[in-house]
């Protein structure tokens, strides 16, 4: 399966200084997922082999280093959703690494009270490469990675006319970036144990123009 | 974003009335519905082909019911 370049934008290198060409890509390929297990894996497993050094909370520390995500097979992934309708997959690339992955389903339905019941994009998965991160590097080297990613999500969304609406579960430490930052509706902690967010097709419309 | 082709799509008076409904009610054209019905199927027949089971559930009384696929 070959991958089909959507898009391109330039975004400040903040570690050099310099405005680098980036990529938007779909779907997920191989090339990203030896990406991740190249470059993005072995500095997660370094933070996590200090962390079990310290001892403590390991779970508490996993978290504020942002670095759930780990364990993550993205290109297991990538390969159980081929031929798959109902998902489709994004990555980023500049400078000829991935910078960010992203898994959404296109079958999900909204529970906002406003858009209860229609359609709507469903970003399972999304993640920046670690030294884009502000937890784990001093100066991160692209930011907005995750902003371009939420950015695809709303545009398929738009595509598919679902208006713009996409939906997530986030991870604690991301809560109150994507309430304040996106402005999408927190819809509580559900089943998942996880605190769900959507954005109505106003707020992706807001999100867009910013 | 890929490619398409077209096909024409023979519905009785009836199922061309639940489609016009469903796409009213979700937003959608009935192209788009469809594609969206598509996918639902081949995502339920997937499971179903793996061995799984694909349940309803009501969410106040959790009751369960095995969603049934003509296979």
């Amino acid at each position: 399966m070959s991958s089909v370049r959507l898009a391109t934008y330039q975004l400040q290198d903040r570690q050099r200084g310099k405005a680098f060409e980036l990529s938007l890509w779909q779907p997920v390929v191989d090339r990203h997922a030896r990406d991740f297990e190249r470059h993005w894996r072995p500095v997660f497993d370094a933070h996590i082999e200090q962390i079990q050094r310290t001892g403590g909370d390991i779970a508490a520390a996993v978290a504020l280093r942002n670095i759930q995500d780990a364990h993550w097979e993205w290109g297991r992934k990538a390969h159980l959703i081929e031929g798959r309708l109902d998902w489709q997959s994004f990555a980023v690339e500049a400078d000829g690494v991935t910078q960010g992955l992203m898994f959404v389903r296109t079958q999900g339905f909204a529970r906002e009270p406003s858009q209860k019941g229609k359609p709507l994009v469903l970003i399972e998965l999304l993640a920046t490469a670690p030294w884009n991160r502000p937890t784990l590097a001093a100066i991160p080297r692209f930011k907005g990675i995750g902003r371009l990613l939420l950015a695809a999500a709303i545009s398929l969304s738009v595509h598919e006319e679902f208006g713009g609406r996409i939906g997530l579960h986030a991870l604690p430490q991301a809560d109150e970036w994507y309430r304040v930052n996106c402005g999408m509706t927190d819809l509580g902690v559900d089943d998942n144990h996880m605190r769900y967010f959507e954005m109505t097709d106003a707020q992706a419309r807001a999100f867009l123009d910013k | 974003m890929t490619d398409k082709r077209t096909m024409t799509l023979n519905l009785s008076a009836n199922e061309m009335a639940v489609v016009e409904k469903l796409a009213d009610d979700k937003g959608l054209s009935k192209t788009a519905l469809v594609r969206q019905a598509l996918r639902l199927y081949q995502s339920i027949s997937d499971r179903i082909e793996r061995g799984e089971k694909v349940f309803v559930e009501n969410p106040t009384t959790k009751d369960k019911a095995e969603l049934m696929v003509l296979s």
